[in-house]
């Protein structure tokens, strides 16, 4: 889950200022003062495409962070996004420069830059930007999730789950802010709420990592091990190492009443970066008996 | 009267012989003495009745009358001049006066008392001869024709007074009266007088242009005085017979007279023709010159003839002959032909006119005759022509005079041309008198309305510019300078027009006025014909103090060029070459000279240009500038731009700049009453906020408050700010803040939360007394909320449910600390106690619940599940010790209800904890502890590591 495992890096990149290279005014022609057109944002290319990935196939026309596969960016949108996500803030930042004539009437631009500076972990920054793609189109869905996003990473939960429900109202056909509802749920243990969210979800595609993760979360909170394995089992073996998944794997594995393999599969789980899972981790192994 | 004429002569020849004439007069006058005293005593003796003795008495007084005279005359003639001018000439000459009056007297009593007296011819020829002596003409003449009418015919006495009334006649000119007289006389005469006499007649003859006569006459004359028995008038007639023949036209004749003499016959004519001038003679003195000229043929002798005719012409002012004679006799001088002499009188004479007719033309006289006026101006100069032509030397003068001669005479062409050449000639000559009288004449000219329009501005520049070659600084050339300016800058002659402004400039430095004026000009016709370079570079003459102009026009000027420069950028800009007017603007900055004004509009327009560009860093520096340079008023006009560009570099992430650009925007916009405040300070604000400069936030609040944004909007950043202060560990800032906001009712979450913090960070250091104080203001402020019925966040409730949810937690130990037992009284009391006490917590928990915190709620009802629960469990389980079986099975019995009761209590708080959490969405990590209460073991927890999962793209459908 490389993408996962860039957030966690310290981000150095700054935003531009303004040490660029002066204008040379001989230089300049009557068409520089031409601005380029602006783009007209088209909702239904606002979208990713042929993004073929192991981990996420129900979201990845709407969110490239689940995305674990790497390819050529189809739009400098996108590039832009890989950029960020891989932490490459200065590329990306470069090729904003480069695209704002163009974009600058362009709810997706905004809220790339936002997801930037989100991923930058500079919310306030990010907040402007999503604020910024919101005044252009009120409904503009990945802003509304985004914006929940970062309360939900300010530790603002309950005001997060309010601006994913304003992107779920705006976006009915939306996943990300459905799926981000159904998180929150299961942070705090509202199962029957997230299983509904879930079941939504994996009837768009069965194959997806995060929903399959989430069901089996929501069946193993509910005391259904077996169901929970059900979806467990759906799951790429090599996903289940990942701690959000692995732990829990486990535990429904022990609650089922397989203890060995339990062992195994939280044994398998990459301890050095377990971050809010390390204590749960503890306990679970606890729990099931590893020493 | 014969014998006392011979007396007479004999008296006269006897003296004669005397040593001296003082003796001889004397011896005269005793001689006479003696007679008259004979006559006297002779006629006293007749009574005085014999008018001869009476006549000869006259005749005695008459003689002495005439000796005295003489002798008076020669005593007179001795005296010096001042003597003679203060002596009486009457009481000089009165013996001999005497004698005359005596003479006088005697003859007219002969005539008063004699009147058929025989001799009485004789009377009145003494009274005539006296009359003549004193010079009384009309009585001598009446007297001499009286004596010739009294006295016999072809007498003596009639002869003489015929003679001598011809000559009274002769010389008043009478001359037709004077000819029969000298014929009738000289027919009875041939003395030595003859000749003398017939001389007068020819005279008269030639005077009544009796030609033939005259000469005959003259020739007669001529002959008879190769005689020695007349008088010798041959020199006279040698003189005039020559006027007889040219006047006559008989020149062969005369020219023949005078080989024959071996004369010069021009000469003798021109001698006459003197002659005849100056007896008044005019036309024949012309006559004889017009013949001597037709007859000579020598150039000498012409230019004598020219000479004469000079003086001739002069005499009788005949000017237009007079100039034709001079401009004839210069044209001999020049050739070498005339003396000295001629060449003089030319000069005298062409100077005396040209001066003379000079001042008539500029007298008034003609002034309304302008043919008159010009003809004799022409005449001047023809005269100042000869002049010059003689006196090379005098040539700038004489140009000069002619130029003025001319002027006077309106002749404006001809006195531009002789100023010239009397100034080429003055230079020539270095004279530095006509040099400027020349050019003040040239100057005068050239100013007149009159002169023609080409000639006046050819020669109106050349003078001034002369004038000024002489003098750099004067009264004068202080007034040339403006004049001449003007000339060089009416024909577009710009070159000369600023070299004249130049050196009006080094020779007036302190004339601010007239310096001005000139720029005026040139810079104004720059300005027109868009030649925008040399504009400047007048301006930074000004600037380097070349020219000095006063302090408002200098500034007029800087704003004409700026305004001129600003023009050319906005053309480029109207013709869609912004590249150029980017230049443009750019000059214009970097232009010493351009006004503040210009700079500004250059700076925004900077600013809008790079903002059009793209060039972010470019942008933001000319829009701050330009936010520095321009008044609010324009800013507010502008703000959009501004507002543009800080929303641009925001879209470009270059938020510092961004922020700083709204925050001058704010400030320059702080006294107006405008919305866009509101934007600049929100965008200012937040931006601040957004890379956490506190510092920054502070000074857009501090700015903010000052301009009159809203608290609303102040508030809002406050409450992030307070987050800031509490990440960043500003406490001091926090605490201030946070008191401030708790005055507000939208921020009264945040100030709870503030306090509570401040609060625990007291407790965590132990300060027991600031814990409290923080948490009496946090209550206070809560309650305070709570009356006002302000809806509070969820931070704020989640914090203040703390408090009540430990009352719960009070009542719920106070709960657990009731043990039951026995004696059953006790127990019944310890029961109700609990029971009693599940009632206050029941209360309680729905009071928390009320608050709406999500905590409050879930922890409300897992204490009053867990109370239920534990109370029913607690009873259920007690079992009264030291009582039968029976009691206590009846005991447990009759408790039944109660525990059941209590026990499905606590299930149903669990079941509505969880309904409220799903029914509310309470994301609470005390939700989990609610459900341990009926889940056993390890509950499952789920966390995504990403916390939530950002969304790039709206996706596909």
């Amino acid at each position: 889950m490389k993408i996962l495992f860039f957030l966690f890096l310290v981000s150095c990149a700054s935003s531009p200022k303004l040490e660029k290279k002066d204008i040379i005014v001989d230089e300049v022609t009557n068409k520089d003062f031409v601005r380029k057109k602006a783009i007209p944002y088209v909702k239904s290319k606002d979208k990713y495409q042929n993004i073929k990935d192991d981990y996420s196939k129900l979201m990845n026309d709407e969110t490239l962070e689940l995305v674990e596969s790497e390819k050529k960016p189809e739009d400098i949108l996108e590039d832009v996004s890989r950029n960020c996500y891989s932490q490459k803030f200065e590329e990306a930042f470069i090729l904003v420069d480069k695209i704002y004539d163009e974009y600058r009437t362009n709810p997706t631009y905004w809220n790339i830059v936002g997801n930037c500076f989100t991923l930058k972990k500079e919310y306030r920054k990010a907040l402007l930007y999503y604020n910024k793609a919101t005044d252009i189109n009120s409904s503009y869905v990945p802003s509304l999730n985004n914006q929940g996003v970062v309360y939900a990473k300010l530790g603002e939960d309950q005001k997060a789950i309010v601006s994913f429900e304003r992107a779920t109202a705006s976006g009915a056909f939306s996943k990300v802010p459905k799926f981000n509802i159904g998180l929150l749920y299961l942070k705090y243990g509202l199962y029957e709420k997230a299983q509904k969210i879930f079941n939504t979800l994996i009837g768009l595609n069965q194959e997806d990592v995060e929903v399959l993760n989430a069901l089996a979360v929501s069946h193993l909170f509910q005391g259904n091990a077996k169901e929970a394995l059900n979806y467990y089992n759906k799951i790429p073996k090599r996903f289940l190492s990942y701690s959000h998944i692995g732990i829990n794997y486990a535990l429904a594995k022990f609650k089922f009443g397989d203890s060995n393999l339990s062992k195994d599969i939280l044994s398998s789980i990459d301890k050095k970066n377990l971050g809010q899972y390390q204590s749960y981790y503890e306990d679970v192994s606890r729990f099931i008996g590893v020493k | 009267m014969k014998i006392l004429f011979t007396l007479f002569f004999i008296l006269m020849s006897s003296i004669s012989l005397a040593s001296s004439v003082d003796e001889r007069r004397s011896s005269i006058l005793k001689i006479i003495d003696q007679e008259l005293s004979e006559i006297r005593r002779l006629s006293n003796q007749t009574g005085n009745r014999n008018p001869d003795h009476l006549l000869r008495i006259a005749e005695l007084y008459l003689e002495k009358a005439r000796l005295y005279k003489d002798k008076e005359n020669e005593d007179y003639l001795k005296l010096s001049d001042e003597d003679r001018r203060k002596l009486n000439k009457k009481t000089f000459f009165k013996t001999s006066d005497s004698y005359f009056k005596a003479a006088d007297e005697v003859c007219l009593r002969i005539a008063k008392n004699f009147k058929n007296y025989r001799n009485i011819g004789d009377v009145y020829y003494i009274l005539a001869f006296n009359a003549k002596e004193l010079n009384d003409e009309v009585k001598a003449q009446k007297y001499f024709s009286l004596a010739n009418k009294n006295s016999s015919k072809n007498s003596q006495t009639q002869v003489k007074s015929n003679i001598s009334l011809a000559e009274i006649y002769y010389n008043q000119k009478k001359y037709a009266k004077a000819i029969p007289l000298y014929e009738a006389a000289l027919k009875n005469v041939d003395d030595k007088w003859y000749t003398k006499d017939a001389f007068n007649l020819a005279w008269c003859y030639f005077r009544v242009n009796r030609s033939s006569d005259s000469i005959s006459k003259m020739i007669e004359v001529y002959n008879k005085s190769k005689q020695s028995k007349y008088v010798d008038m041959s020199s006279q007639i040698e003189r005039d017979i020559g006027l007889f023949y040219a006047t006559s036209g008989r020149i062969g004749e005369g020219i023949d007279f005078y080989k024959k003499l071996n004369r010069d016959f021009v000469g003798e004519l021109i001698a006459i023709a003197s002659k005849l001038k100056d007896e008044g003679l005019y036309l024949k003195a012309q006559e004889v010159l017009n013949q001597a000229l037709k007859y000579e043929k020598n150039d000498n002798s012409k230019s004598k003839i020219y000479a004469e005719q000079l003086e001739l012409f002069d005499k009788y002012g005949k000017t237009g002959l007079h100039l034709k004679a001079s401009e004839a006799l210069l044209v001999l001088v020049k050739n070498k032909r005339a003396s000295d002499f001629e060449e003089k009188r030319l000069k005298y004479f062409s100077e005396k006119y040209g001066a003379t007719l000079q001042k008539q033309v500029a007298s008034k006289t003609y002034k309304d005759i302008p043919k008159t006026l010009k003809s004799k101006a022409n005449m001047a100069n023809r005269y100042f022509e000869i002049l010059r032509e003689l006196e090379p030397k005098r040539n700038s003068e004489i140009y000069f005079l002619q130029g003025e001669t001319a002027y006077a005479s309106n002749q404006l062409e001809d006195a531009v041309k002789y100023y010239d050449l009397s100034y080429e000639s003055a230079k020539k000559e270095n004279n530095k008198k006509f040099l400027v009288a020349s050019l003040d004449g040239m100057l005068v000219v050239a100013g007149d309305k009159n002169l023609k329009s080409s000639l006046k501005k050819e020669n109106t520049v050349k003078s001034f510019e002369r004038f000024l070659e002489i003098e750099q600084k004067s009264e004068k050339a202080y007034k040339i300078y403006p004049r001449l300016f003007n000339s060089y800058f009416d024909s577009k002659d710009l070159v000369n027009a600023e070299k004249t402004l130049e050196r009006f400039a080094q020779n007036y430095q302190g004339d601010y006025k007239t310096q001005e004026a000139m720029l005026a000009k040139l810079m104004d016709y720059e300005r027109k014909n868009k030649n925008n370079e040399k504009f400047k570079a007048y301006v930074q003459d000004i600037n380097n103090q070349k020219y000095k102009v006063t302090k408002g026009y200098a500034e007029t000027l800087k704003k004409h060029l700026t305004a001129m420069e600003m023009e050319d950028v906005q053309n480029s800009m109207n013709k869609g070459d912004k590249k150029l007017a980017l230049i443009g603007y750019h000059n214009i900055l970097k232009n010493q000279t351009a006004t503040d004004e210009a700079k500004t509009k250059a700076k925004y327009n900077l600013a809008a240009l790079y903002y059009e560009l793209g060039a972010t860093k470019e942008m933001y520096l000319w829009g701050v500038e330009s936010l520095k340079s321009m008044s609010s008023k324009d800013i507010l006009e502008f703000s959009d731009t501004f507002l543009a560009i800080s929303m641009y570099l925001f879209g470009k992430i270059i938020l510092e700049p961004s922020s700083d650009l709204s925050y001058r925007l704010l400030a320059k916009l702080c006294n107006e009453k405008t919305a866009k405040k509101s934007v600049a300070f929100k965008n200012s604000a937040y931006l601040s906020l957004a890379n956490h400069d506190v510092s920054r936030t502070e000074d857009v609040l501090a700015l903010g408050k000052r301009c009159g944004i809203s608290s609303l909007e102040l508030t809002q950043v406050k409450i992030e700010l307070l987050k800031d202060y509490f990440e960043q560990k500003k406490y001091e800032q926090y605490d201030s803040l946070a008191s401030e906001l708790s005055l507000s009712r939208e921020a009264y979450s945040e100030a709870i939360v503030a306090f509570h913090n401040l609060s625990v960070l007291h407790r965590n250091h132990g300060n027991q007394n600031q814990e409290r104080h923080y948490l009496s203001k946090r209550d206070a402020l809560y309650s305070k909320a709570v009356k006002e019925k302000v809806a509070l966040k969820i931070d704020a409730l989640d914090i203040m449910v703390d408090k009540e949810i430990s009352s719960l937690h009070l009542i719920s130990s106070k709960l657990s600390n009731i043990i039951l037992s026995f004696p059953e009284a006790s127990f019944n009391a310890k029961l109700k106690q609990k029971l009693n006490l599940l009632d206050q917590l029941t209360t309680e928990a729905s009071k928390v619940q009320k608050i709406g915190s999500g905590k409050g709620i879930v922890e409300s009802y897992k204490i009053l599940s867990q109370a239920y629960t534990k109370t029913s469990v607690e009873i259920n389980q007690f079992s009264p010790p030291n009582v039968s079986e029976e009691y206590i099975k009846s005991f447990k019995s009759a408790l039944a209800n109660l525990v059941s009761t209590l026990q499905n209590q606590g299930q149903h708080f669990l079941k509505e904890g969880k309904i409220a959490i799903n029914n509310n969405n309470i994301l609470r990590d005390e939700n989990f502890s609610l459900y341990a209460l009926e889940t056993q073991g390890l509950q499952v927890r789920f966390w995504h590591p990403n916390s939530a999962i950002i969304m790039d793209r709206e996706g596909a459908r």
